[in-house]
């Protein structure tokens, strides 16, 4: 791969993305080993530098790059020198005179990870910005459907919930389309907005008008401790309306896999059988989740050729 | 010292005249003959256009207070550079130009420090905070030219509609921006298609909308004059179009950068600090309805919104940057790189002279105020090389068209700092 960076799947070629998705399948062999390391990234320096709390996306690239041997460091907004008052570039400068390779990126405000990649020479993987991008999510659901799709071309994907505040929205959506899926949109119209809808992607309302033609449907988090002002009356609406159950589920193809970001608001955008059922793929989603980002971490660090030796 | 500006186009928006031929300075006044028995040093205007000087409404200078990012001093070099002759100084100062002896040492030390003239717009409201009236009175008699709220809004109509009526008896043009100060509250682009791309949460073009309303109705209720600074939307300009044809005592201006950029910058930019406004970029579509709004005379001009910021307030999260830019230097070449030479000088000379009642003509007998232009000649905008102390402009790097040869100002030639 040519790229220095992963920002987003904006501007992420078909072949790109699939080069990504097939390296990840062989690292996935190495995490079902007994000792699950490889010395590829030996000697490589990667950080993760993380604006806001994460428990899963840090575990994942921790793990990814301990299993590739690479050396890590975290860093998080609460215990750095941001609370001190210094400034994002000023807390870049000090880590790139440290010699970096590869710096991991999480902060609240869209189009950080891209100032920090247009001005330092080490690698930017974003781990999401704001509610712009959320690549490696994206991607670990992109092989998550290919697991059990095959070729994505002309499959449908739903997404509903908060689609416009949605990092892991706006990456899917990119990706899917580059790979000639159909996405279907859905959700409060607060939340899903018509601008979203252009070439391959509509825009729906309800679950319930999405789901009798979904291969997928993927179901966001509300995250009611995070909404701004008059976006949502009650989650008991929201349940009722753009919510997951059996009894919907029951609409859909018996074939339809359904996937969630987490964590779960068990309840609000998924009733626990389903959440927990036959056809949710969401603990597949996480096992996916560290053979991507190592294959990230491969493909931008310039491993040895033979990547899972 | 006389002046003879030889062979030049003469272009004058003011009073319609187009032609080649000579133009005399003299005792700080315009003569279109030859003044008898004096010595007159030649300027060489062949090929290019002379016309009068530029006039701006709207231009933090900063200082007192933030000296780092603007002073007189360096505003005014700014200002010339830009073929500004006047200028209004914006009142976000530390303290806000909200007391009289504030307007009197702004009038003075410019009067000292700046090489071109600089106005005061004095604070409408006590330190911009849109609760109590300041003394508009006192501050009209120490020299204020007009009075502004700056970009701040005045969110409580009670006292928008007070401060209207208290500001009438003084005759000077109240200068406020139109917004809701609800849905700006999150707010870091335009809404729109660019924004859901961006994945920035957006600005809709109705909060400008619903913030035009008001003004007119309370421009139309109290019968003082609202200039309503950074017009961006096509239907905020439907909206003054109408209040206009009904005869409200409204006016409106836009700002260079609104003329030239859209939205897509921003992303186009990768989330370049220096492309976020306020008003923030809007759409193509409102781009092109605001250069017909200058061609059909709805807006009253451009004000240059010239905001210096430093790399402190710019080099930062898109959401945490200060919105802003600098215009003073560019604003003339930024229309002429994407309007008729007529809109623009219309746009940035008679205008904004219109509203300060100033005479911006070439009619033998004006104040010699005038610029000596190439408007086809092209340079490539430089931020290190501004006269201004600060480089923030989406701009940098850009070829842009329209050189100056030479400015004049109370009938002296002025050299660029």
């Amino acid at each position: 791969m040519k790229r220095k960076d992963l920002l987003g799947l904006r501007d992420v070629s078909r072949d790109e993305i699939l080069e990504i998705l097939e390296t990840a399948s062989r690292f996935r062999e190495v995490s079902k080993r007994r000792i699950k390391k490889v010395p590829t990234l030996r000697g490589r320096t990667v950080v993760t530098l993380f604006f806001e709390n994460s428990t899963r996306t840090k575990v994942s690239f921790d793990l990814a790059s301990k299993r590739l041997s690479a050396d890590g460091v975290h860093i998080s907004a609460g215990t750095s020198a941001v609370k001190k008052g210094e400034t994002l570039m000023d807390t870049a400068r000090n880590i790139d005179a440290m010699a970096p390779d590869l710096v991991i990126m999480r902060h609240s405000c869209a189009g950080a990870p891209h100032m920090l990649a247009r001005n330092f020479d080490f690698s930017v993987i974003n781990a999401g910005d704001g509610i712009n991008e959320h690549p490696t999510q994206a991607l670990l659901d992109m092989l998550t459907m290919q697991d059990h799709l095959g070729d994505l071309e002309g499959k449908t994907v739903a997404i509903v919930g908060d689609v416009y505040h949605s990092r892991v929205a706006r990456s899917n959506l990119y990706g899917l389309r580059t790979m000639g899926a159909r996405v279907l949109l859905a959700g409060p119209g607060t939340m899903c907005r018509p601008e979203m809808a252009g070439p391959g992607v509509e825009v729906r309302h309800k679950v319930d008008e999405v789901l009798d033609e979904a291969d997928v449907v993927m179901m966001l988090r509300i995250q009611r401790e995070r909404l701004p002002k008059a976006m949502l009356p009650t989650s008991r609406e929201y349940a009722h309306l753009y919510g997951l159950d059996s009894a919907k589920l029951a609409r859909a193809s018996d074939k339809v896999l359904v996937m969630h970001p987490g964590p779960i608001n068990r309840g609000v955008e998924l009733s626990p059988e389903v959440a927990d059922g036959e056809r949710s793929v969401i603990m597949e989603q996480v096992t996916n989740g560290v053979a991507v980002r190592m294959a990230l971490l491969f493909l931008l660090l310039g491993g040895s050729d033979d990547a899972s030796a | 010292m006389t002046l003879q500006l030889k062979g030049g186009r003469l272009l004058c928006t003011a009073t319609g005249v187009d032609q080649l031929g000579d133009l005399w300075v003299h005792q700080g006044r315009i003569c279109r003959s030859a003044p008898h028995g004096v010595e007159a040093q030649v300027i060489d205007c062949v090929g290019q256009v002379v016309t009068p000087a530029l006039v701006d409404l709207d231009a933090r200078l900063c200082d007192p207070g933030f000296t780092w990012r603007e002073s007189l001093r360096t505003g005014g070099d700014a200002a010339l550079r830009g073929g500004f002759t006047t200028v209004v100084a914006n009142p976000e100062t530390d303290p806000v130009t909200d007391d009289p002896s504030f307007v009197r040492e702004v009038i003075a030390r410019a009067g000292l420090e700046s090489k071109v003239e600089i106005r005061v717009a004095a604070a409408l409201t006590k330190g911009l905070k849109g609760q109590e009236l300041s003394e508009l009175g006192l501050m009209a008699e120490a020299g204020a030219s007009l009075f502004s709220n700056a970009d701040r809004l005045v969110s409580d109509s009670l006292v928008l509609r007070n401060a209207l009526l208290y500001a009438r008896p003084f005759g000077l043009p109240v200068m406020l921006r139109a917004g809701d100060a609800d849905l700006e509250s999150l707010a870091v682009m335009n809404e729109g298609a660019s924004s859901a791309l961006a994945g920035l949460r957006g600005l809709p073009a109705a909060a400008e909308e619903l913030g035009i309303a008001r003004l007119i109705a309370l421009a139309r209720y109290t019968g003082t004059h609202v200039h309503v600074l950074g017009v961006s939307t096509k239907l905020a300009l439907d909206q003054l179009r109408s209040a206009l044809a009904s005869d409200v005592s409204i006016s409106g201006s836009t700002t260079p950068l609104h003329c030239l950029l859209n939205d897509a910058e921003i992303l186009a930019s990768g989330y370049d600090t220096d492309t976020r406004l306020m008003p923030p970029l809007r759409s193509e579509e409102d781009r092109l309805a605001l250069l017909e709004g200058l061609a059909d005379g709805t807006l009253l001009g451009v004000s240059s919104a010239h905001a210096p910021l430093s790399r402190v307030d710019k080099e930062l999260e898109f959401a945490f940057a200060t919105p802003g830019a600098t215009g003073l230097e560019t604003a003339l070449s930024t229309l002429l790189s994407c309007m008729p030479l007529e809109h623009a000088l219309r746009a940035l000379s008679a205008g904004p002279a219109k509203l300060l009642a100033l005479e911006r003509s070439l009619r033998d007998g004006a104040p010699a105020e005038l610029l000596v232009l190439d408007p086809k000649a092209t340079w490539t905008v430089e931020p290190s090389a501004f006269a201004s102390k600060s480089a923030n402009t989406p701009l940098a790097g850009r070829q842009l068209r329209g050189v100056l040869s030479a400015v004049i100002h109370k009938g002296q030639r002025l050299h660029f700092a």
